[in-house]
């Protein structure tokens, strides 16, 4: 059960449009290392963990990253605002353009459709947790080469956001690793099978 | 009408609950964070009440019976709410 709070995590406010940006962004809506996939990678995989605690972190950062695909989805829609044709083509947006006008779509920047083939959720705790670590580490660096191709302070300004909590996350995902660790002590070389199947 | 100051400081005592809640999921046992999510949570719940009483709802439930003011006001991605 979720509710819908009607703001942004983080205020999105981008003076000017830009298409050529919008397209680069879009990468994390729906590309590789994107808020989508992040979103229903950790809420996919929370019910196979062993430890509450565990299931909560899974449960409240996966919540987070859909206000995070809001987030990328809001910087997108003021980016593509008031487009005239000219800029469409200029900017190379025209291949976007053609199928979706400026509707927001869930895809890579080289155009490729959001798919859950990007992600994993394996039933095994130490492979899925570990999997989280570099989803996180994968979206840092996302932002830092989106950061590189920003010369707009107002965009910039939201990816920074978006960037540091990242960092965080990761370093949740390192405790949810340790609680993990303590929750099997009673058991041997719990890295050799799946602690979660094989009881 | 939305109140841009009042948003930002409801998106930074927000801010505030939304890191306390994912430390105290690993670190349960901190009572100084405990008593920081408390704290944090009384702010956040007068902040939204301030809010909802002059800009509208901030969620479903919050509406009221005298109108439908959910799809009246700005939404969140729209330049006006930010």
């Amino acid at each position: 059960m979720w509710i819908y709070e009607k703001r942004l995590e983080y205020p999105v406010c981008i003076k000017r449009p830009n298409a050529k940006l919008a397209g680069v962004i879009i990468s994390q809506l729906g590309g590789p290392d994107g808020e989508m996939g992040a979103a229903t990678r950790y809420l996919s995989q929370r019910y196979s963990m062993p430890d509450r605690k565990i299931v909560g972190i899974l449960t409240d950062v996966g919540t987070e990253e859909l206000a995070h695909i809001e987030i990328v989805s809001a910087i997108l829609y003021q980016l593509t605002r008031n487009l005239s044709i000219q800029e469409i083509k200029d900017s190379g947006f025209d291949k976007y353009f053609v199928d979706h006008t400026t509707g927001v779509y869930p895809q890579a920047a080289s155009g490729v459709p959001f798919s859950a083939s990007t992600l994993q959720s394996t039933g095994d705790v130490f492979a899925d947790l570990n999997e989280d670590l570099a989803a996180e580490q994968k979206a840092r660096l996302t932002y830092d080469n989106i950061l590189r191709l920003s010369d707009d302070p107002d965009v910039s300004d939201a990816i920074r956001f978006l960037r540091a909590r990242e960092i965080v996350h990761y370093q949740r995902f390192g405790d949810a690793i340790r609680l993990a660790q303590d929750s099997f002590e009673d058991k041997k070389n719990f890295y050799a099978y799946n602690p979660a199947f094989d009881r | 009408m939305t109140d841009k100051n009042l948003m930002y400081e409801i998106q930074r005592i927000g801010f505030a609950l939304i890191e306390a809640n994912l430390y105290l999921d690993a670190y349960p046992w901190d009572k100084d964070a405990l008593a920081y999510f408390g704290d944090m949570t009384n702010k956040y719940k007068e902040l939204v009440l301030k809010y909802e009483e002059t800009c509208g709802p901030l969620t479903v439930a919050q509406n009221g019976t005298d109108s439908w003011k959910w799809t009246e006001t700005p939404w969140p991605w729209e330049l006006e709410a930010n």
